[in-house]
């Protein structure tokens, strides 16, 4: 049987399958495949039909894997102990396609020396009092107070989602970039730049970002819970108790962030689906899902999996911000739009567009890339 | 009866070819020609109902996406400056290893070629360590004659010399060889000759070596264009399209389009594009060449 696990969770799986290679007598083909090779391979793998029996998906990704009808229905049980926002994030038309596996969200993790040097505690939560903070770390000792690498959408998509604002509009079949909202959440972005807050450049040049955190050469490292698992490695060389975490900052203190997070599916065209589900039923299990955490800093979906957890003032951080998590729009274009989107953010960055000309980019591009959806509703094809 | 049977094995011999070229080259360009007539996307990859007939629709599109004269751009200068760059370096060196005084010359042939015959993704891999800002060879060399340090593939006006440096490095070899072949046909009493009345190092170049190696000069000239046209893998392993998509070559832009989005329609249309240019300067070298009679 074939599995297509990714990232770093996939790199560690081969420390989760024996117990149930011995108790199932299964043989498991196991392929670890990179982020961002990996989109591109499973639409690819579709299109040859030669996806695996089971594959870790991004939640992100289900809309476009259901419009494909990839994807074998998952037996209600496994969907049963599930976060909430976990469950809705693979449900589409109220048909469930997979069974959640991991969830994540987004947080600023900051070295808690150079913070306190800045003259505070933690990194405040409101933008105003946040680029106060950010701007007195960068007359202190760090180059920089940030990172937001040119080439992450997350960033940028995690204060859009603070402004609360929808992204699309019209059926989702239109941009909604040039909401008030976004602007806003766009010209913080914008200024993070201009002030000198965050240095201009793309991850190729950043290289290993927590050697840069390490060296002082910013003092706040947003990213998703990989932290988690990585500041416990020795290779990484982060000490413990040398770092905090605080929630993204908003526009008035913290609000609602991105339900992200992956999943485990069977494909329809699986050679025995009873023996894919086995799989997926031990994988996602509450047992495992509490030791992945333990490996990978990967967090649960299940409430029962959540009790296990240390009680860490990092992963309750975790736990609040997925709890209080709002879906990403539902459209198979979405990964396209982040990217377009970051694009422009990136022109804007360097120099091309102002704030208002950027937000008007986006959403002509958005819209170019959703004229076939709206086509489709037009006539009805599309639910 | 003799003849029956030769004719029969010329068919044996041939048919297999003719199968293979039919199936595997005739079939996927007619295909893509047909694809670039439509909107093939994810929805028609889910269901071909969803497929529209756009005509030339597709290429109306590209002529109104700025992503793509972008690369469109980028390609052109790459070319602009990869071409006579990779066809310099390699009649240079190939003019070294003819010269009488090089010793070792198979030694240094080898290492000269060596690096087109390396894999590309690794060697690639290894020059982003080498242009690397903070860390990289080509920063402390620079460093050391007192020229700060250069973000190479950081910076959207250094990234396409920055590659192009690879790209040459990696390429010139062929070259080169060719060259290096056609440089043996030069008959040494010629130059003699010519040096004997009296032409400098320069004349002699002019008018004996270069009309003896003109034709080498027209293949080298026409496949380096084709492939600084079809650049891809290049900024594909070193820098993803960007900084700021200024490595985004044509290629590249088809290979998003069509494989990570699945709009072959739109990527099939890049490619009759690209396969246009390509033949018209080709024709374009071909009648240059036939001026200077070197075809």
């Amino acid at each position: 049987m074939a599995w297509w696990a990714l990232g770093t969770t996939g790199e560690n799986a081969p420390l989760l399958l024996p117990a149930f290679v011995r108790a199932s007598g299964i043989r498991v083909d196991l392929q670890a495949v990179p982020w961002t090779g990996a989109h591109e391979k499973l639409l690819t793998g579709f299109a040859g039909d030669s996806l695996p029996d089971v594959m870790m998906l991004n939640t992100g990704w289900l809309p476009e894997m259901a419009l494909l009808g990839a994807l074998a229905s998952p037996p209600p049980a496994l969907l049963a102990d599930q976060l909430p926002g976990a469950r809705a994030a693979v449900t589409l038309r109220g048909q469930p396609l997979a069974v959640p596996w991991t969830a994540d969200s987004w947080v600023q993790f900051y070295r808690r020396d150079l913070i306190a040097a800045a003259g505070y505690a933690a990194p405040p939560l409101d933008w105003t009092e946040w680029t106060r903070m950010a701007q007195a770390i960068i007359r202190g000792h760090a180059r920089f107070a940030t990172l937001h690498l040119l080439d992450w959408p997350e960033p940028l998509f995690a204060y859009a989602a603070q402004a609360g604002e929808p992204l699309l509009r019209d059926r989702d079949a239109r941009g909604n970039f040039r909401s008030a909202g976004f602007r806003a959440a766009l010209a913080f972005y914008k200024q993070g730049f201009d002030l000198g807050l965050t240095p201009k450049v793309t991850g190729a040049e950043a290289g290993d970002t927590y050697i840069g955190l390490r060296r002082g050469w910013f003092a706040i490292l947003p990213s998703d819970a990989v932290f988690l698992g990585d500041a416990r490695r020795a290779e990484h060389g982060i000490a413990a108790g040398s770092w905090g975490a605080a929630a993204t900052p908003g526009p008035q203190g913290a609000g609602p962030m991105w339900a992200r997070g992956t999943c485990l599916a069977v494909s329809r065209t699986a050679r025995d689906p009873a023996a894919a589900w086995a799989l997926v039923s031990f994988l996602a299990g509450a047992p495992l899902q509490a030791r992945l955490y333990g490996i990978t800093g990967d967090l649960p979906t299940r409430p029962s999996a959540w009790n296990a957890l240390p009680g860490d003032p990092a992963t309750r951080l975790f736990g609040k911000a997925i709890a209080g998590s709002v879906p990403i729009p539902a459209v198979p274009e979405w990964e396209r739009i982040m990217g377009e989107v970051q694009l422009v953010a990136e022109a804007m960055v360097r120099g091309a567009y102002s704030v208002d000309a950027a937000a008007t980019e986006m959403d002509a591009r958005v819209d170019r890339i959703l004229a076939k959806r709206r086509w489709l509703l037009d006539r009805g094809r599309l639910a | 009866m003799r003849r029956r049977s030769q004719g029969h094995a010329a068919l044996a011999f041939t048919v297999p070819v003719l199968v293979a070229t039919f199936a595997f080259l005739v079939v996927p360009t007619v295909a893509g020609l047909l694809l670039s007539a439509t909107d093939f996307d994810i929805y028609a990859l889910a269901d071909l109902r969803n497929l529209r007939l756009v005509g030339l629709g597709n290429y109306a599109a590209l002529a109104h996406d700025p992503a793509f004269w972008r690369a469109v751009g980028n390609t052109v200068l790459l070319a602009a400056l990869g071409v006579p760059a990779a066809i310099g370096t390699s009649l240079a060196a190939a003019l070294l290893l003819d010269s009488a005084t090089v010793r070792w010359k198979p030694v240094w042939r080898l290492l000269l070629f060596a690096p087109y015959v390396t894999t590309l993704v690794a060697t690639a891999l290894v020059w982003r360590y080498v242009l690397d800002t903070r860390a990289g060879l080509l920063n402390d060399a620079l460093l050391l004659v007192g020229i700060a340090p250069v973000d190479w593939l950081g910076d959207p006006r250094t990234s396409i010399p920055a590659t192009l440096i690879f790209i040459v490095w990696k390429a010139f070899g062929y070259n080169m060889l060719v060259f290096v072949a056609a440089l043996a046909t030069v008959s040494p009493e010629l130059r003699e000759a010519a040096r004997l009345d009296g032409a400098g190092p320069l004349a002699r170049f002019r008018h004996v070596t270069l009309p003896a190696i003109g034709p080498a000069l027209v293949l080298a000239s026409v496949l380096s264009v084709a492939n600084f046209l079809q650049v891809f893998a290049e900024p594909y392993v070193m820098t993803h399209g960007g900084p700021a998509e200024s490595t985004t070559t044509i290629l590249y832009f088809m290979f998003d389009q069509g494989f990570t989005w699945w709009n072959l329609g739109t990527a099939s249309a890049v490619a009759v594009v690209l396969f246009i240019a390509i033949l018209a300067l080709t024709a374009v070298q071909a009648r240059l060449a036939r001026e200077q009679e070197w075809l």
